[in-house]
């Protein structure tokens, strides 16, 4: 008897899975509230300046925010990992810094950004193999890492900016170019995050870091390997960074060794502001896209209403706090329960 | 006004979470003196009633006396000033830190072991000498707990609580990670406590250690208390109906199939100090219990088939042919499936649905060309969710939602998935209800329907007796023995496993 209750509470909870259960989720999931907030921001926004929907705002505010948000999707495959990436910002000033080096030696800037994506993804394997295999603390490990990368920048450019003269106008486009209107960084940005988001949901690969991140024991008694699973994520984090870095130096057309200061920081924000939790397991590539969209929003209103700039990093402080005050208090009732 | 006979009475007590009601009208009376002990399901609301009568959360109705007199007890520090101790089910001690300094986490200045506003540790590491030996522990003051045993940890959260002086001792499910013989020491250990004048309340699960132990049972359920009987009256399956309430499933439902084809021969394996020349075998559709001490080598056993230890010699063949297990990978991928002792730390993944947890050791049979078949996977969870009655809302329900006896079955679903062919079950019903045990019973015989093997460890003998169909007893890293289902009992197996003769 007690089975057949069993068997019409499931049925239940199925059917009520394909009807209503749509609009219930999305209020549920942190992507919409965030959706919905960033909405609300920019319909009171345009309000008190009319310049905030100019399509030149918009665009640049898009592509000032590309950057992060590359760095970001990295970042949010590694929190659902459970560990994260501090030396992202470093790596991709190194990358840019080795490209832009390689271009004043007379290397063809296109080969230069290749062999400088090469080192973005040394550098990932790098923290990866001690992350995964070795079993060094993320923590630690990308902390070096992060100074090591920074040191070499420096190092290579003797501390200032490399301006690249005469650079080829094919380079500049993936920077600077527009497609159809589109700035091509966005676009770019658009793409990986679209395909980012779908690998995160539906790729075996990426399933794996779930697993790893929510428990790595169990992960490895389901016959996970672990150590694999760990160093594609940072040879991820890595190459997104190496990737942001190239980018960054054809849209300036400088190679600057304090690029991506604090990148790291702003990345894991606007991931946990996107739902993604520091003790892994959970996190998408959308919500920590909207969480980077809402940050630079933030800051383009403290731009448009003349705010000191200074404010800014105050107030990204309080919306992280914020965000995960409201992940305490929503999912409180759950923990009391048990 | 007379002596009151009660210590503690806690009247018509109330509590809810939420629309969910927990305590409804629940009353215990307990004498100045003995030892009370409470049973009930998991989720009856015992550990609620306890962390009341504690301070640690506070009643919705009703009143709690003590020795007569009314009192509120609305805070951890207001319990502890009427001598209140409380020994928790995870004994919340300090890992890194030393028995002493566990010892007087709350009584440093009471034990007058501060000057001048620090602690004197070698005042301190005499007085916890001298309490652990009151006791009767044998255990270094110095030692740092993450160095002890869980039962040697399990006998510094009592001398902690009992280092407060307490008048009533609370034990909340004290016994449930320990093995036959630690509980008997530790069943010795309360006598000596009660001697010494405290009443003492003791949560537990197992009705045996209780009636050897207790001197009144209340029995709960849902909240409510149902009976309270002296232990000398106490008859097992009558509290096991008044705490699941009218149905009466049989325990153990023992399936017999026909002998059939050998299915797993360990041949003299051998684990440096650990096992020694361990032959025995497995046959398809079986279910070979294994019994010993905890630290008798039956958990390495099990990691050396699983393939997470390398035996140092023999050899494992599976249906006549040598496997060398090098991989966990390559262990699945041979039929092997593994259900750790500890669900939470090995198991299960909290924050993740019900599906992805069953289909985490199989992405590959729902997979094609690096991408997920989401569809499939779903159909495949459910038909799996449902064969086992495993209680869930929806498919996308996180697992830690889940009661422990779904969870537990969300596990064996894991394995069942990829049709394994060996199960090696290491404590399989640890801490769940008895209705949930019966539940992972009867999995366990739709395994071996299926002409697979199951390996199981259990510390609880009878578990073990109603469920296998032989016993294989280690002790010391040796078999002492091996019974047949019938003639085994758990007299015969506490002398093997001890090596008494």
């Amino acid at each position: 008897m007690d089975r057949n209750l069993g068997e019409q509470t499931i049925k239940r909870g199925l059917e009520k899975e394909g009807m209503l259960a749509f609009l219930g989720k999305a209020f549920a999931l942190r992507e919409f509230t965030l959706f919905v907030i960033i909405i609300l921001c920019s319909v009171v926004l345009s309000f008190f300046t009319p310049h905030f929907l100019t399509g030149a705002n918009i665009s640049t505010t898009a592509i000032g925010l590309a950057a992060d948000g590359i760095i970001a999707v990295g970042m949010t495959v590694a929190l659902v990992l459970g560990g994260f990436d501090l030396s992202v910002g470093s790596v991709m000033a190194l990358s840019g810094v080795v490209a832009g080096s390689l271009y004043l030696s007379g290397v063809n800037i296109w080969l230069a950004a290749f062999v400088a994506l090469i080192f973005g993804m040394l550098c990932g394997l790098i923290n990866g193999y001690f992350i995964g295999h070795v079993g060094l603390n993320p923590f630690i490990t990308t902390l070096g890492m992060m100074s090591i990368a920074r040191g070499a920048s420096y190092v290579l450019t003797q501390g200032s900016p490399l301006s690249l003269p005469g650079i080829a106008r094919s380079f500049k486009f993936i920077g600077g170019g527009r497609i159809l209107g589109f700035p091509v960084m966005v676009l770019i940005y658009v793409l990986i995050v679209i395909i980012m988001d779908f690998a995160l949901r539906r790729s075996t690969a990426l399933r794996q870091v779930f697993y790893v991140g929510s428990n790595e024991k169990a992960a490895s008694l389901s016959g996970i390997n672990v150590s694999k699973v760990k160093t594609g994520v940072f040879f991820l984090t890595g190459t997104l960074a190496a990737i942001t870095g190239i980018l960054t130096l054809s849209r300036f057309t400088v190679a600057a060794p304090n690029a991506g200061m604090s990148a790291e920081m702003r990345a894991i924000a606007a991931c946990v502001i996107g739902g993604a939790s520091l003790s892994g397991g959970e996190g998408t590539i959308i919500g920590s896209a909207l969480g980077v969209i809402l940050l630079a929003l933030v800051n383009n209103a403290l731009i448009l209403l003349n705010v000191s700039v200074y404010w800014q990093d105050l107030i990204t402080g309080m919306i992280l706090i914020s965000a995960v005050l409201l992940d305490f208090f929503t999912h409180r009732s759950s923990f009391l329960h048990k | 006004m007379g002596e009151c006979p009660y210590v503690l009475e806690m009247r018509r007590i109330k509590k809810s979470y939420g629309c969910q009601r927990v305590l409804d009208n629940i009353n215990l009376k307990v004498r100045l003196g003995e030892i009370h002990g409470v049973v009930g399901k998991n989720g009856a609301g015992k550990t609620t009633l306890v962390n009341i009568l504690y301070g640690a959360e506070l009643k919705d109705g009703g009143e709690i006396r003590l020795s007569g007199a009314l009192v509120d007890l609305n805070s951890v520090a207001k319990a502890r000033s009427y001598r209140i101790s409380k020994v928790h089910q995870e004994l919340n001690l300090f890992p890194k830190l030393t028995v002493a300094e566990n010892i007087f986490v709350n009584v440093y200045h009471g034990k007058g072991l501060v000057r001048f506003g620090m602690v004197n540790q070698e005042a301190a590491v005499v007085e916890a000498r001298k309490v652990l030996s009151q006791l009767h522990f044998t255990i270094d003051p110095l030692s740092r707990i993450e160095d002890l045993g869980l039962a040697q940890q399990q006998m510094v959260a009592i001398t902690r609580a009992m280092a407060e002086n307490p008048r009533i001792l609370i034990l909340d499910e004290p016994s449930a990670a320990l093995n036959e013989q630690e509980i008997e020491h530790f069943l010795q250990t309360l006598q000596k406590i009660r001697k010494t004048g405290v009443t003492i309340l003791f949560i537990s699960q197992r009705l045996r250690e209780l009636k050897k132990i207790a001197d009144q049972v209340t029995v709960i359920r849902d909240g409510k208390d149902m009976a309270t009987i002296p232990a000398t009256a106490l008859e097992e399956e009558k509290v096991i109906r008044l705490m699941v309430g009218l149905e009466n499933r049989q325990r153990y439902p023992n399936l017999m199939l026909p002998t059939k084809n050998e299915l797993l021969c360990v041949e003299e394996l051998s684990v440096a100090k650990i096992l020694h020349r361990i032959n025995f075998t497995l046959h398809e559709g079986e279910i070979l219990g294994i019994a010993g001490l905890a630290g008798s080598g039956r958990t390495t056993l099990m990691k050396v088939l699983f393939g997470l230890i390398k035996p140092s010699s023999g050899r494992i063949l599976l249906r006549g042919r040598e496997i060398k297990q090098k991989t966990i990978r390559q262990a699945i991928k041979q039929g092997f499936a593994y259900v750790m002792e500890d669900r939470f730390a090995s198991g299960l993944f909290t924050n993740r649905s019900i599906v992805e947890n069953i289909t985490s050791a199989n992405l590959d049979l729902i997979s094609k060309r690096f991408l997920l078949n989401s569809a499939l996977e779903k159909k495949i969870a459910w038909r799996l969710i449902r064969h086992l009655h495993i209680m869930v809302q929806s498919l996308g329900q996180k697992v830690i939602t889940l009661s422990g006896g779904n969870q537990q079955k969300t596990i064996l679903a894991r394995w069942l998935l990829g049709d394994s062919l060996v199960y090696l079950l290491d404590e399989p019903t640890s801490g769940l209800d008895i209705p949930s045990k019966v539940d992972i019973y009867n999995i366990m015989n739709a395994i071996i329907r299926r002409w697979a093997g199951i390996i199981m460890i259990s510390s609880d003998l009878s578990e073990l007796i109603g469920m296998c169909h032989r016993i294989i007893v280690i002790h010391e890293g040796r078999i002492s023995g091996e019974l047949k289902g019938e003639e085994a009992t758990e007299e015969k197996i506490i002398r093997l496993a001890s090596n008494v003769e």
